[in-house]
């Protein structure tokens, strides 16, 4: 059985147009997506028109914080939105819904993204639709993939969660007890004062691929659920020690040769990644799946990639679908295709109830428009 | 499975008949009728045996994974050994090779009718899928839920932690639960790590029997504590199941206000 | 054609409400209540975001005058999160606004 996504299309209109705006972190995206009438399927895809970010970057060593990053999106937002607007060659008059980020992430920078939206549903007089940000990420990755049905692992700055469909809901059967892998990767990267730009996780992935020699930590997961906070605390350590007043020099018990900085990245990562593949492959065990999708801007990380691929090889017709950095990484493009998705089987958010929040998690949201 | 993966445990143990059982997330499990050392074994089915085997896993580094596999193979032999002594329910080791991480067992749980392993998953998404919503929520499955929720609490009381408690790692035999997979297993008195425990099991019902889990998790929780107040424990008994749930509660408030920032 | 936002602020403790105007005199698009933070800056970074100039059209106008009301409101905002607070706990130092904006604390949990 197959939900009918088109009982609120317009009639004589072929298709749907939405825009989508997300700023739950630190990337601002604006993004406008169109589906045709019918099912989505490999013939009927939905067609990314534009898809435009802007990222606020700060100097090394600090993070973002909620009040500059919320600065960064308001300044910026009708800027984006012209060029989202302009690239997809489209007018507010041809949308059909706004679609905005209502959570979770970062308060500050998901109400002055909502101000936004309300801004342009009230100018064009279009409906407004809330979207959580994971399934954003999910229904994102299953529509470019083509995946159906895979266990997804999102790993992001603020998530990391092990998710299965089950019964209209994504539900959450892995995840970080404490701090989020990205979190976890963006605080290293503080911690040894690597650049912020392009991305801190990507200039950690960068120097990991030159380490080499693999410095002992800790392996902390608890059944499908993992642990990264004593990791960090660990390699942390470990930094200031080399790096700090002390200066103290480390070795390769094996070779002999000194511990760099690049084998703190590559230990690190190498610990971190294994737990993820393995919780994921936990989760695949225990719903007899045999589909992995990877989602969030920690996904692109080809290391991560390439482990998770190792891991579904060994798996009776094992398949992995992963992302480019263009949805990876938060987007404007996915909450525009999930928010239609919700307008399709019809959600619309009257103003009232557009408030933001900084928790919402993946499984309260029902998904009408799957019926598996 | 692959072919890779049985031509490797075939090679550790040459000229063993192997029938496969599944193919968990870091083992594959296997039957054998062929003990490897006595002829007639004392043990409550002496006809089939389980080998359980883990892979290495060629996407760890080898380091990582060498360490891996010999502390989870060495941890869950001694673990189940201790349980033996202990007489909490759980299969009984018959030989082990920690380097090549392969553990002989005994082979307890049934079969449903529709011919899987009778692991508490297994049962519940049969009732599920096949029977009426009074049948999921019958007494027969309560009684289950507080007998696995009890022997938990007995675990626990011996200052034992599971580490990856689901309902796949609960197997049935005539309505009697028994623990298994004990590879993440640990040692502790701490009230944290037996809420984590705890907490980490709850999620897993949550997730994967939703449509029942709040009275599944309440009958766990009810048998928790039951096994808590058993004469054996005495007063101190009901001390450390305060403590625990008063964790429990910090772990779960923890769950749902982690913080988002990046 | 002149614009002329206006804002208006009620609470129960507020009755008769209170009312924000741009008022005469020089309006730009650089707020002082909505500089970057001085972190920021002392950390070696620059600021990329300012909010461009307004330009001399009734909307550039009203986008001028916008950033004074919202000056206003954050600065009476600002103050009344201060009273509310020396009225609950005695002490000034907790900062619930600082606590939201720069360490993502949730206005849920603000106690």
């Amino acid at each position: 059985m197959t939900v009918d996504l088109d009982k609120y299309a317009k009639p004589g209109k072929g298709y749907y147009i939405a825009l989508g705006l997300e700023g739950s972190a630190n990337k601002l995206g604006v993004g406008v997506i169109k589906h045709n009438l019918g099912q989505l399927s490999t013939t009927n895809r939905a067609e990314v028109l534009s898809n435009i970010r802007d990222t606020y970057i700060t100097p090394p060593g600090e993070g973002f914080l909620p009040r500059d990053t919320a600065r960064h999106h308001r300044n910026w937002v009708v800027r984006v939105i012209k060029k989202a607007l302009i690239e997809a060659k489209i007018k507010g008059t041809d949308i059909d819904c706004i679609c905005f980020t209502q959570g979770p992430g970062m308060g500050a920078p998901l109400q002055s993204v909502v101000v936004a939206a309300r801004t342009l549903a009230q100018l064009w007089d279009l409906p407004l639709v809330g979207v959580n940000h994971c399934v954003g990420h999910i229904e994102m990755g299953r529509e470019i993939t083509g995946a159906d049905n895979p266990v997804v692992l999102y790993v992001s700055g603020g998530n990391t969660q092990v998710i299965a469909y089950s019964k209209q809901r994504y539900r959450i059967f892995g995840e970080t007890l404490d701090i989020a892998i990205g979190n976890c990767l963006d605080r290293f990267a503080r911690t040894l004062k690597i650049p912020n730009e392009p991305a801190p996780g990507y200039n950690i992935e960068q120097m990991a691929k030159k380490g080499k020699h693999l410095v002992n930590l800790p392996y902390t997961v608890k059944g499908m659920d993992l642990s990264m906070s004593g990791i960090l605390a660990h390699v942390e350590g470990l930094a200031k020690d080399m790096f700090g007043k002390q200066n103290k020099k480390l070795v390769d018990v094996e070779s002999g040769e000194p511990i760099t900085a690049e084998d703190l990245c590559f230990s690190l990562q190498e610990i971190l990644f294994s737990m993820l593949v393995e919780i994921t492959e936990r989760a695949i065990a225990h719903v007899n799946s045999n589909q992995v999708l990877i989602v969030g801007g920690v996904g692109s990380n080809e290391r991560l990639q390439e482990m998770m691929k190792l891991m579904i090889q060994d798996r009776k017709n094992g398949q992995i679908y992963a992302t480019d950095e263009r949805f990876c990484i938060d987007n404007g493009i996915m909450i525009a295709h999930a928010g239609l998705l919700g307008y399709r089987t019809g959600q619309t958010n009257e103003l009232w109830n557009t408030i933001c929040t900084q928790r919402f998690r993946t499984d309260e949201v029902f998904v009408k428009w799957r019926d598996d | 499975m692959t072919d890779r993966l049985v031509g490797q445990v075939s090679g550790y143990l040459p000229n063993i008949p192997l029938e496969v059982v599944s193919q968990g997330a870091e083992a594959l499990v296997f039957k054998t009728k062929v003990h490897p050392y006595i002829e007639k074994p004392y043990l409550q089915n002496n006809s089939e045996y389980i080998i359980k085997f883990r892979p290495s896993k060629p996407y760890r580094h080898p380091k990582i994974d060498a360490s891996i596999t010999k502390n989870r193979t060495i941890g869950e032999v001694k673990f189940m050994a201790k349980l033996s002594k202990l007489g909490i329910k759980a299969p009984s080791v018959i030989s082990a090779d920690y380097k090549n991480g392969i553990i002989w067992m005994e082979c307890l749980g049934s079969e449903l009718p529709n011919g899987e392993v009778s692991s508490l998953k297994n049962w519940l998404w049969y009732l599920e899928r096949n029977e009426s919503e009074e049948r999921c929520l019958a007494d027969d499955v309560k009684l289950a839920c507080n007998k696995v929720g009890e022997l938990i609490g007995k675990l626990h009381m011996n200052d034992m932690i599971h580490g990856d408690l689901t309902s796949s790692n609960i197997l049935l035999q005539n309505g009697e639960p028994m623990l298994i997979d004990f590879g993440l297993s640990s040692y502790s008195g701490l009230p944290e790590d037996k809420a984590v425990d705890l907490y980490v099991l709850e999620r897993a019902i949550l997730s994967t029997h939703s449509v029942f889990s709040d009275k599944y998790n309440q009958w766990l929780l009810e048998g928790y504590e039951a096994g808590h107040k058993s004469s054996e424990f005495g007063k101190k008994g009901n001390k450390k199941l305060v403590e625990t749930i008063r964790k429990l509660e910090d772990v779960r408030l923890r769950g749902r206000k982690r913080s988002m920032l990046g | 054609m002149t614009l002329i936002p206006t804002a208006e602020y009620t609470a129960p403790d507020v009755p008769e409400g209170r009312k924000f105007y741009p008022g005469d005199g020089e309006h730009t698009t650089y707020g002082h209540t909505t500089q970057i933070s001085d972190v920021v800056i002392k950390a070696g970074g620059e600021d990329r975001d300012r909010p461009s100039e307004a330009k001399d059209t009734p909307l550039g106008h009203l986008r001028a005058k916008l950033t004074t009301i919202q000056d206003q409101v954050n600065v009476f905002l600002t103050e009344r999160m201060k009273q509310e607070n020396l009225k609950l706990s005695g002490k000034e130092e907790e900062d619930i606004e600082r606590r939201i904006l720069d360490d993502g604390v949730d206005e849920d949990d603000v106690e």
